[in-house]
């Protein structure tokens, strides 16, 4: 069954940095107030450009795979 | 980010709501005025200047008058500002004793290059010299005084204006208008009009902010004056600002590309409207026949030698910049009618013709008035659309119609309004009446709603709306004008009987009217059953949460006849009123700092979250979340939290009733169905419901009596057991998810924590992250759940509470050392608590052998007799008993209120003989344990690490004994240690 949680696309689940998983809670606040310090390495975590860097990659795959 | 992306940015949590609150953040707080002694006279008149400023700031409701320090030369002037470095601004006259203002200003300027600099001239001839003789452009800007005061704060606000501008317009939309003049005299005389003009409006707002922050964070989102000399200027502004401009007033006359130009001002208008059409554009001209061709490019015109320009201009700006009434009008001008707020333009909107509204919506009026009044997100929804997007008028209407509604349910969510009957929302809001605290459950409540919505937490997760149920607060105002009319505040201080204080308040006759016409009218809105909870100042503050100290009582509501449904909730409010007064009550503030003087009593009324099941109101679970454990089993860990589940009303937790126990980061490891037989000794065989068949009548108070006691079974004829069942089966000896198979029926929960049925542990272990980053403490947090709400296809998870934890804090753990076990009165691996007591001497204890299970009330009330007489004395003791402490199943351990135990310093919980009792974490009687830091030692089965000496205590000779329980004193103390890292410790008998 589903976790029953909404699916952003570019929700980000982990620290960039130290793949530390980031709470739910945590991610709320990120998607919110579009950064965040994450609590394992201290590494501030923007929002903008990490959503950015996700959605090159997404981008660069489906011209990849010649979907777009 | 711009606001205009969401609404909720008036609200100030969270960085990224800062909005309103992040406005105008450059501000003009000291004023360097440099000018001669007479200068000074001229100013002031008939009174000290900084008072007729500071007067004019509070009339204004403008916050932070400034400091204005005199000097009257320009030597003295560049030493302060050297030495001191904290003014703003500095405004010189032309009378400066030792030096030229110019050459001045260019000394202020090397040393302090940003800091603005006013030229401030009383007369034109004498200004003229110096714009001719002199270069002038060191000066931020040129003023003339003419006399009017209102000047300096004119002076004050363009500068704060030109600082603020670039921030306030990105983060909020804030609305500009445009003023190009490059005459001194000119400008100098209408900017104080224009400002004082725009900040009148910002007042007029205030009376319709929803709550009183909200009203004063609306003043900082004012209209900003940008005042410019050129075309130049004024263009670059346009083309930077131009969605957020709201109006242009601007001279004909003036220089483009450093050229003097007759009709700059016709051109700008012209240029402006090919851009965005509907922006009133007022021109103003010495010469009258520029009129025709001011209005031919649509702009509307004042002459400047008229007798009344200032009035005039006052009155386009109330009418073209949306100050003011929105007047409905014809395309004739013939008036419709007028709105002075959104509730009124709303009600207008649905009677005015529809010429009427097709003739404002081309011309975008309604956006533009919304824009002005700082409703900006409102205004953008509805700009974008054009008329001839709608099939017919009466769409547009119905449209406008539905946004206003919309936004100002939306708008109000997540903040604590002041009850209106036209504008509280029954599904949603959240409002006082009266004045004073709203306590520390509302405080909780209100708190918890904000983040909910400014998180964007109430839609998080598919199919299910996370809220906080509806409710008004009753404010403590409201108590205190009931006990002062009915004469009740020294009696019930004084009283020790409860029963008379509850006669007597239930008797008073007086109840505050003003409430009575507010309740009356939140009776007309909601009939659903309510619940009428205690909100008291001093509840649920971090280390006395008063919990379970004063009443909560659930109501049916349903009464036919609205006097009796009133009647019911007024005696209910005055039954929480008088539970302020009773014993259970005074016994816990003596032992906290506070007095019972000082408590005030909010109530909180609350829509009920259930359904109905025949005659039957419940939700389908409800429970206690805390983020911390004190009693982890590994693997979990203490700070993985512990949820306590029970079906139906959550009174079976906070009453230390059965429960399922789960930790929310594993909802799937649970400890208590690994065994069929604790699962059935630990099994929820009842369930609380409020019965919506008895009937309040009138002079009988049966308040108690609407909560019972329902067997599972019923549940399970609801349809509600689906939600929680497993069947166990004798003859396999087995449990089985679900309820398919015959057998016992268990409470377990697996359809919701192992198959997934609602998202309990996920939405449990989001609220209690951010319950703990809100409070910063560790918290608890009761809920409920309705998988039918009979109003929405949502499920529904209600937040009831949240009020923070007490964790010991202790950096060292405390070494357990090795003691021999003829000296050991008790160990135990499963203690709360950390430190060293050494002051012990007494022991009350429930006698092991004596201790009849039926008799635990009885056994209640012995210990209660020892507790108030040792906490008279003042003398702490260890108590031990058999079974759950506090909890309300009188077979499940011994029925104490906290009050009953308060005294004890340490508490031992020893098993019964027949079965294993788990400390209750999430009844009342535990969260008052761990605030008031009392040691806990459960000991359950007799090993190496877990011992009780029950021989040793039986032996030893009694103070007092009673049935049950008896006292003992030893000559000399114990020494309880414990260790709150592993849960263990120990308590030593010193030999004699």
């Amino acid at each position: 069954m589903n976790d029953n949680k909404k699916n952003t696309e570019n929700s980000i689940t982990n620290c960039p940095h130290c793949n530390h998983k980031l709470s739910s809670w945590e991610q709320v606040l990120l998607s919110v107030d579009r950064f965040l310090m994450c609590r394992n390495c201290w590494y501030r975590i923007t929002y903008e450009d990490e959503a950015e860097k996700k959605e090159t990659k997404k981008t660069r795959k489906e011209r990849k795979s010649g979907k777009k | 980010m711009n606001i205009l992306e969401s609404q909720w940015v008036e609200h100030g949590y969270g960085k990224r709501f800062q909005g309103f609150q992040n406005l105008m953040r450059q501000r003009i707080r000291d004023v360097l005025l440099v000018s001669s002694l007479y200068d000074l006279y001229l100013f002031e008149e008939d009174g000290r200047l900084y008072e007729l400023i500071r007067n004019e700031y509070q009339g204004l409701h403008l916050s932070h008058s400034p400091e204005i320090t005199r000097v009257s030369s320009a030597h003295e002037a560049l030493t302060l500002l050297e030495e001191e470095k904290k003014f703003d601004l500095v405004i010189t006259t032309l009378h400066t004793e030792d030096m030229h203002p110019v050459k001045f200003a260019q000394a202020v300027r090397e040393k302090n290059g940003s800091l603005p600099i006013v030229l401030l001239s009383f007369d034109n001839r004498e200004l003229n010299n110096i714009l001719i003789r002199y270069d002038t452009s060191v000066f931020d800007k040129i003023f003339i005084w003419q006399g009017d005061y209102r000047l300096i704060i004119g002076i004050i606000k363009f500068l704060e204006d030109k600082l603020n501008v670039e921030h306030d317009t990105k983060i909020a939309g804030v609305q500009s208008i445009i003023v190009i003049e490059d005459n001194i005299r000119f400008y100098s005389s209408f900017l104080p009009i224009i400002y004082t003009e725009t900040l009148n409006q910002s007042k007029r707002l205030i009376s319709e902010g929803i709550n009183l922050s909200h009203k004063y964070l609306r003043m900082r989102a004012r209209p900003k004056i940008l005042l410019c000399q050129t075309f130049d200027e004024a263009w670059e502004y346009f083309e930077k600002y131009k969605e957020y401009i709201l109006g242009i007033i601007s001279d004909i006359d003036f220089m483009k590309s450093g050229k003097q130009n007759a009709r700059a001002g016709i051109e700008f208008a012209k240029e402006v409207k090919k851009r965005v059409f509907d922006i009133p554009i007022l021109l103003q001209s010495t010469n009258p026949e520029n009129e025709k061709e001011a209005n031919q490019v649509g702009a509307s015109f004042l002459y400047k030698e008229s007798p009344i320009l200032l009035n005039e201009l006052r009155q386009f700006m109330v009418q073209y910049f949306s100050f003011g009434d929105f007047i409905f009008r014809l395309e004739d001008g013939t008036e419709t009618g007028r709105a002075s707020d959104l509730l009124t333009l709303e009600e207008q909107l649905r009677v005015i013709p529809e010429e009427s509204i097709k003739y404002h919506a081309e011309r975008n009026h309604f956006s533009n008035w919304l824009k002005a009044r700082t409703e900006f997100w409102l205004a953008d929804k509805l700009r974008p659309r054009k008329v001839t997007e709608y099939e017919s008028i009466d769409e547009l209407r119905n449209y406008l119609i539905y946004s206003l509604q919309e936004y100002r349910r939306i708008r109000q969510r997540g903040l604590i309004t002041d009850f209106k009957k036209d504008t509280y929302d029954p599904k949603n809001g959240f409002a006082r009446i009266g004045g004073g605290s709203l306590g520390g459950k509302a405080r909780g409540l209100s708190f918890l709603n904000i983040l909910i919505n400014n998180y964007g937490i109430s839609d998080k997760f598919e199919g299910v709306r996370i809220d906080v149920p509806p409710a008004v607060v009753l404010g403590t105002d409201i108590f205190d004008q009931f006990l002062d009319e009915n004469n009740l505040r020294d009696f019930a201080l004084k009283c020790t009987d409860d029963s008379e204080i509850k006669k007597r308040f239930l008797n008073a006759k007086k109840f505050p009217e003003e409430a009575i016409g507010d309740l009356i009218a939140f009776l007309d809105l909601v009939n659903e059953p309510l619940s009428v909870r205690s909100s008291s100042l001093l509840e649920d503050s971090q280390y006395h949460p008063f919990a379970g100290v004063y009443e909560t009582y659930m109501i049916p509501n349903n009464n036919e006849n609205p006097f009796l449904r009133l009647y019911e909730l007024i005696n209910t409010i005055k039954l929480v009123y008088a539970s302020t007064f009773y014993k259970n009550a005074k016994d816990y503030i003596k032992i906290t700092t506070y007095r019972l003087e000082e408590e005030k009593m909010a109530v909180i009324i609350q829509k009920m979250v259930g359904s109905e099941h025949g005659n039957r109101f419940y939700p389908d679970f409800s429970g206690v979340a805390k983020t911390y454990n004190f009693y982890p089993i590994p693997p979990l860990k203490p700070n993985d939290g512990i949820v306590l589940l029970a079906l139906g009303l959550g009174k079976m937790v906070v009453e230390g009733g059965k429960s399922v126990r789960f930790c929310p980061k594993y909802p799937k490891h649970l400890i208590q169905f690994h065994s069929t037989k604790e699962a059935l000794s630990t099994n929820q065989q009842q369930f609380y419901a409020l019965d919506l068949e008895t009937k309040q009548e009138k002079n009988k108070i049966i308040q108690e009596e609407f909560t019972k006691l329902f067997d599972i079974s019923e549940a399970e004829k609801d349809g509600t057991l689906k939600y929680a069942g497993s069947t166990y089966s004798p003859e396999n000896d087995r449990i089985y998810d679900g309820l398919s198979y015959e057998g016992i029926r268990l409470v377990t929960f697996s359809p919701v924590l192992k198959h997934k049925l609602f998202p309990l542990a996920q939405i449990l272990d989001l609220l209690l992250d951010m319950g703990s980053w809100g409070m910063g403490t560790p918290v608890e947090i009761e809920f409920a759940v309705n998988m039918t709400p009979k109003d929405s296809n949502l499920k529904q998870f209600a937040v009831l509470q949240m009020r923070p934890l007490v964790i010991s804090q202790e950096i060292e753990a405390l070494k357990i050392d090795d003691v021999e076990k003829e000296k050991v009165l008790c160990k135990s691996s499963g203690v709360m608590g950390n430190g060293i007591i050494k002051n012990i001497y007494d022991i009350v204890y429930v006698d092991y052998n004596k201790f009849d299970r039926g008799k635990s009330k009885e056994v209640a009330a012995e210990v209660s007799h020892f507790n108030s007489k040792l906490t008279e004395n003042n003398i702490p003791y260890l108590l031990i008993g058999v079974g759950r402490w506090g909890t309300m199943d009188p077979w499940l351990g011994i029925p104490v209120t906290w009050s009953q135990i308060a005294g004890a310093r340490t508490i031992i919980e020893a098993g019964m003989k027949d079965f294993y009792v788990s400390p209750s974490q999430g009844s009342h009687f535990f969260q008052n344990l761990t605030s008031f830091m009392i040691g806990y030692f459960t000991v359950n089965e007799e090993n190496e690490n877990n011992f009780l000496d029950w021989n040793w205590i039986l032996e030893q000779k009694c103070e007092e004994e009673k049935n049950y329980v008896k006292h003992i004193r030893l000559n000399k103390p114990l020494i309880i240690k414990m260790n709150a890292h592993n849960n263990c410790g120990i308590i030593v008998k010193q030999q004699e």
